[in-house]
């Protein structure tokens, strides 16, 4: 998440291009259905700072924020989805918040402790992986404790020794490292 | 009033002597008492965000984890800490977005504003985002919520607060409050927690006892007649606007109520409150309208929570 002193967007409708990205990158962890589910009933707002961030708004909010006059530079409004680098949506916390259990099939279970070192913002080791998704090394997984709650997402490789390893991503320990 | 008395309490309390002789005034025979709660220790309360986890639930998990809990009265989705080993701010139920750690007052504050997930709602000063996420809470995340601060470092925490809060409903905009009206905004409902000296939190931070001064009062009060004006602008004819600050001053408080009662079409209404001590009506011998003792002054001493004051107000059809 953009945070920060030059925090200053612009926000425009999303194109067919960025549509695809969004759609691309919520597919990594997420299924069609509840994608759809996701977008339902809601415009999406690119904003166009340093980065590119992608938000969900609301009927009522859309239209709050059409009602604004020329203050149409929200810090921040509605769902932030993530921001798109390159070829695709990167999803934000917000996002790990609403996936769970019952919606997602592409994630590790951490241990407790692996919780722990996770949320600390470090890599997992095997030992601390308790499920893991088949067929997935060299793609992004997201990271469960073992009450099927979202820790965040990582990328799951495999060493020289054949053992698996999870390099954090994005953990909602930012929170409090950097969430300010 | 006694001069020896007002120095022997401001070195046996350690404040500044013109707070002393103010408090002398305002309280007479119950100063003492309330100097000597300003230095006990208020417990940490947490407000459980109901759109993540049921309250019994993270009851359950945060005893589980060593907290000792008890359920605040008339806010069954807040939890006083009675003991705990280790900080709050920690826990993986925090960075799940399950509690957010928050003043009882401040709770009263949007319990008295009571949101509904259908009305557009104001929240003037909002970073870092305990009461607009609170506010988000009772609306269910549903209608429209704009949030706004001056602050670009305080609205880096808002921005992390709504993220981690999972609130979905809101619009934030970082903008000197006086130009709100500019926006065009016609709000159901506005809070103006207004920017303060902050007396209230006197017994969080001890170092207010002798950090601020008369004229400190006077500057936050121009502030506070400048925002409830512009609160007032942004408001629907019978909306709904709350009026709190974490002091104790009534220059910061029934004053500037009055004042907007002078200046702008609102009246004070009830806040449904039935604990907290009334507005003072007449403050250091100044005379207010009757109505300012429909507020709600919530006192260490009395009411085990920081100093705090409420004052609920609606805009007159014209």
């Amino acid at each position: 998440m953009q945070t920060g002193k030059d925090h200053r967007l612009t926000f425009d409708s999303a194109s067919p291009l960025d549509l695809k990205k969004i759609i691309e990158g919520l597919e990594q962890f997420i299924d069609s259905e509840d994608i759809e589910l996701l977008l339902k009933d809601k415009h999406i707002l690119i904003g166009h700072g340093r980065r590119l961030e992608v938000y969900l708004l609301s009927k009522s909010l859309w239209s709050l924020y059409k009602s604004l006059r020329e203050w149409r530079h929200p810090y921040f409004i509605g769902i932030f989805l993530g921001e798109i680098r390159g070829k695709i949506l990167k999803p934000s916390l917000h996002i790990c918040h609403r996936l769970s259990a019952e919606t997602v099939d592409n994630a590790v279970v951490a241990t407790p402790k692996g919780e722990q070192q996770f949320l600390y913002g470090k890599n997992l080791e095997s030992n601390h992986l308790l499920k893991l998704p088949k067929d997935n090394v060299n793609s992004e997984v997201l990271v469960m404790n073992q009450r099927g709650e979202v820790l965040g997402y990582g990328i799951l490789e495999k060493e020289s020794r054949g053992k698996i390893k999870l390099r954090n991503r994005k953990d909602l320990g930012w929170y409090l490292r950097r969430g300010g | 009033m006694s001069g020896k008395r007002v120095q022997r309490l401001a070195r046996r309390f350690g404040y500044l002597e013109y707070m002393i002789e103010r408090y002398l005034t305002l309280f007479g025979e119950e100063a003492e008492a309330f100097l000597e709660g300003n230095d006990r220790h208020i417990p940490k309360t947490i407000r459980c965000n109901t759109l993540a986890i049921e309250p019994q639930l993270l009851g359950k998990r945060l005893e589980m984890k060593g907290f000792d809990l008890e359920v605040v009265q008339g806010i069954d989705y807040a939890f006083r800490m009675t003991s705990g080993e280790f900080p709050l701010g920690a826990t993986t139920e925090y960075l799940l977005g399950y509690y957010f750690v928050q003043s009882q007052a401040s709770m009263w504050a949007v319990e008295v504003l009571n949101p509904k997930g259908s009305e557009v709602v104001v929240d003037m000063c909002a970073a870092p985002g305990g009461k607009t996420t609170h506010i988000a809470q009772l609306m269910e995340n549903s209608g429209a919520l704009l949030a706004t601060d001056i602050s670009r470092k305080r609205m880096r925490g808002l921005r992390s607060n709504l993220s981690r809060m999972r609130v979905e409903n809101v619009l934030a905009l970082r903008v000197d409050a006086a130009h709100l009206p500019e926006t065009g905004i016609q709000a159901d409902k506005v809070l103006l927690d207004a920017p303060c000296t902050g007396e209230g939190l006197i017994p969080l931070q001890p170092e207010r006892k002798r950090s601020r001064t008369l004229k400190d009062v006077e500057t936050m009060a121009a502030v506070q007649r400048k925002l409830i004006v512009v609160a007032s602008k942004i408001l629907k004819e019978d909306g709904t606007l709350v009026y709190s600050t974490c002091s104790f001053a009534p220059e910061e408080n029934e004053e500037i109520v009055n004042f907007a009662l002078q200046n702008c079409p609102l009246r004070v209404v009830d806040t449904g409150l039935v604990f907290g001590d009334p507005g003072i009506r007449a403050p250091f011998g100044r005379v207010m309208d009757d109505s300012v003792l429909n507020a709600r002054r919530f006192y260490p001493y009395k009411h085990k929570m920081e100093g705090f004051f409420i004052c609920k107000l609606e805009k007159i059809t014209a």
